[in-house]
């Protein structure tokens, strides 16, 4: 099935918006879909009209919207780089743009430019062609390598066509010559920035059609929604990440998603846990050795930076860094060459860089154990995975996931039950514990859900007084819905037994203000705590 | 005119202006002697970018010298190059932006 779709003229900023989607458009063969990405990317309601031409169905967008700027997204949006050897450029269009609303990055070469690219995703890219050293098309060209979706402004002289021709070819969205006139610039711009949020969005959505994805990663709680809009961008671009998770909350999952979604998707994932690397190993790990380096060194071996060429490299647990190697990590990466053990030849390997702590870093920097300047290296973007207790909604489905994951298809589910007790346990061990527990659980299960007697006692015993470990008595309480009334019956006998009192009804549930709230409103039980005042 | 340019400058780069001139200085102070050490390259770049700059300023006489100096520098023309530096330290003079000696 293709689409094809058309606008007034007059729509021209429209038009340039939408046409990478209709490249998507006629790949995906899904109408369904299609209609979804153009509704969500564009943020009104579009109608299409359908109709068979020539055996393929047409569609026409007959919605008439006016073209607002739509920049300044909801979602926040990156900052622009203007690239340009010329300080009298960046700073007119520095001006006109941060008047425009844009967060404005200045960079004087090629060479900075691709340097922030490391540390920061853009939302686009101001470059000009003629520029000393690397210069503006190799920029371009390494820019589109690693990140073919960020628009690119090309930036040129009125009697450059050549450069300009050449520059299209390499995938510039656009091209401006100097001097510039600031509407062209803002209209140029304004376009540039929503299509590459829309060629961002498609791509994510695609993702998702084809089933890729984050797989694995199971999650639909507030917390984890975060994480995967996080996600999202991070796997648009090339920037270094920290990720920050308690330990058993799925770090290397984490990593390995960044990974398998970005641009160096067909490179190697190599992860490495750093806590699990004795020290006197850890050079001869990340940076290899040339054969008789030192005692047992019988043979040349490559380091993990060198494996992770073209890849990703994970490295797990940097709070456990001694001072001592904090240094030369810090020196490797600053100069982003290394040497192996033993070896002389300097070496360099192009890799995104990606880093995980259970540890506060924060704290691990004010008490003087983790060096600032590398931990700045490696915090360009945080990500902060929740811990399990953060996000109990996402229990029941992460259980299950975990019952068809390990299991061999004679235990099918977990009961409501023993959910109830699960979601009310503070999950020290994060999701790593609820595997291990549906793990034993399986094996001790004896019908076809697992059970309250099947959860370990420490559990049992964990949870709040209020809550009955028992199985429900009525055996339609073991399907979803009767999970919700379950639930509201829990909350109502907290507020009841309370008074009214909701604080004490939540440390009853043993759950936060936001989420008993929620589930105040959740179960229409908004009313409830004014209602048990008066009567009281 | 550019006898009087600074009042007829677009009021939006106002604010600019101070940068620029600083800029235009300091660049200009760097040609007689990138002239006698013939570093045509940079001396091009120079011209590229003021033939790039100039303009928003209203500087209509300065950008086409701009232009000048960057094909005459590509050419490698050091006589030439001399003389279109010579005529850009006449108008810095002429604008009142040469610099305070």
């Amino acid at each position: 099935m293709r689409f094809s779709l058309e606008y007034p003229e007059t729509q021209f900023a429209l038009v340039r918006a939408v046409s990478p989607l209709q490249q998507n458009i006629t790949l995906k063969s899904n109408e369904k879909l299609c209609i979804q990405v153009i509704e969500f990317v564009t943020h009104v309601t579009w109608v299409l009209e359908t109709s068979n031409k020539f055996g393929a169905k047409a569609g026409r967008v007959i919605h008439n919207v006016s073209w607002s700027s739509r920049h300044m997204s909801d979602e926040g949006i990156g900052p622009i780089f203007v690239v340009d050897d010329d300080p009298n450029q960046r700073m007119i269009l520095e001006h006109w743009l941060s008047r425009e609303g844009y967060e404005v990055v200045l960079l004087e070469s090629g060479e900075a430019c691709l340097e922030a690219l490391g540390e920061e995703l853009p939302a686009a890219i101001c470059l000009d062609l003629n520029m000393p050293g690397f210069g503006g098309m190799n920029t371009l060209e390494h820019v589109h390598e690693h990140n073919p979706l960020l628009p690119v402004i090309v930036l040129t002289s009125d009697d450059a066509v050549d450069s300009v021709v050449k520059a299209m070819r390499l995938g510039a969205r656009d091209y401006l010559t100097k001097p510039l006139d600031q509407t062209k610039l803002i209209t140029t711009m304004a376009n540039a920035v929503e299509v590459g949020r829309l060629a961002m969005r498609v791509s994510q959505l695609e993702r998702e059609a084809d089933g890729r994805g984050y797989p694995g990663i199971v999650g639909n709680s507030a917390p984890m929604k975060t994480v995967f809009r996080q996600l999202d961008r991070l796997c648009v671009s090339d920037v270094t990440v920290l990720i920050h998770g308690e330990s058993g909350t799925g770090k290397e999952l984490i990593a390995n998603a960044i990974h398998a979604n970005g641009s160096r998707s067909r490179g190697p994932f190599v992860a490495v846990n750093l806590a699990a690397v004795p020290e006197t190993l850890m050079e001869s790990e990340l940076f290899g050795h040339e054969k008789g380096a030192f005692t047992g060194a019988i043979n040349r071996r490559i380091g993990r930076f060198e494996e992770a060429n073209k890849g990703t490299l994970f490295l797990d647990e940097i709070g456990e860094l001694s001072p001592q190697v904090q240094v030369k990590l810090l020196r490797v990466l600053q100069e982003r060459t290394f040497q192996r053990v033993g070896g002389s030849a300097k070496l360099s390997s192009d890799f995104r860089l990606v880093t995980a702590s259970h540890r506060d870093l924060e704290e691990e920097m004010r008490q003087g154990r983790f060096r600032q300047d590398l931990y700045f290296r490696f915090a360009v973007f945080e990500l902060d995975l929740p811990p399990l207790r953060m996000r109990r909604d996402d229990i029941p489905a992460l259980s299950r996931a975990f019952v068809r994951q390990l299991g061999d298809g004679r235990v099918e589910n977990v009961s409501n039950a023993a959910l109830q007790i699960m979601m009310a346990y503070d999950w020290p061990g994060n999701i790593r514990e609820l595997q291990n527990l549906i793990q034993r659980a399986l094996v001790v299960c004896n019908g076809k859900e697992i059970q309250p007697e099947d959860l370990p006692e420490r559990m049992r015993s964990a949870v709040p007084a209020s809550i009955p470990v028992e199985a429900p008595a009525e055996p339609a309480a073991l399907n979803d819905t009767t999970l919700e009334d379950y639930s509201r019956r829990l909350v109502t006998n907290a507020l009841t037994k309370h008074e009214g009192n909701a604080s004490a009804a939540m440390r009853e549930l043993n759950i936060g203000r936001t989420r008993f709230y929620r589930m105040l409103k959740k179960f229409g039980l908004e009313g409830k705590i004014e209602e048990l005042r008066q009567v009281k | 005119m550019e006898d009087n340019w600074r009042e007829q400058v677009d009021p939006d780069f106002q604010a600019l202006l101070p940068d620029f001139i600083a800029n235009l200085q300091s660049e200009s102070a760097r040609l007689p002697g990138l002239l006698e050490r013939a570093e045509f390259g940079e001396l091009a770049r120079i011209g590229h970018n003021f033939k790039g700059s100039t303009g928003y300023f209203g500087l209509t006489e300065l950008e086409q010298l701009s232009r000048t100096l960057e094909l005459q520098s590509r050419a490698a023309d050091k006589p030439a190059v001399s003389a279109t530096i010579d005529a850009w330290q006449a108008l810095l003079v002429r604008l009142g932006l040469a610099p305070d000696r």
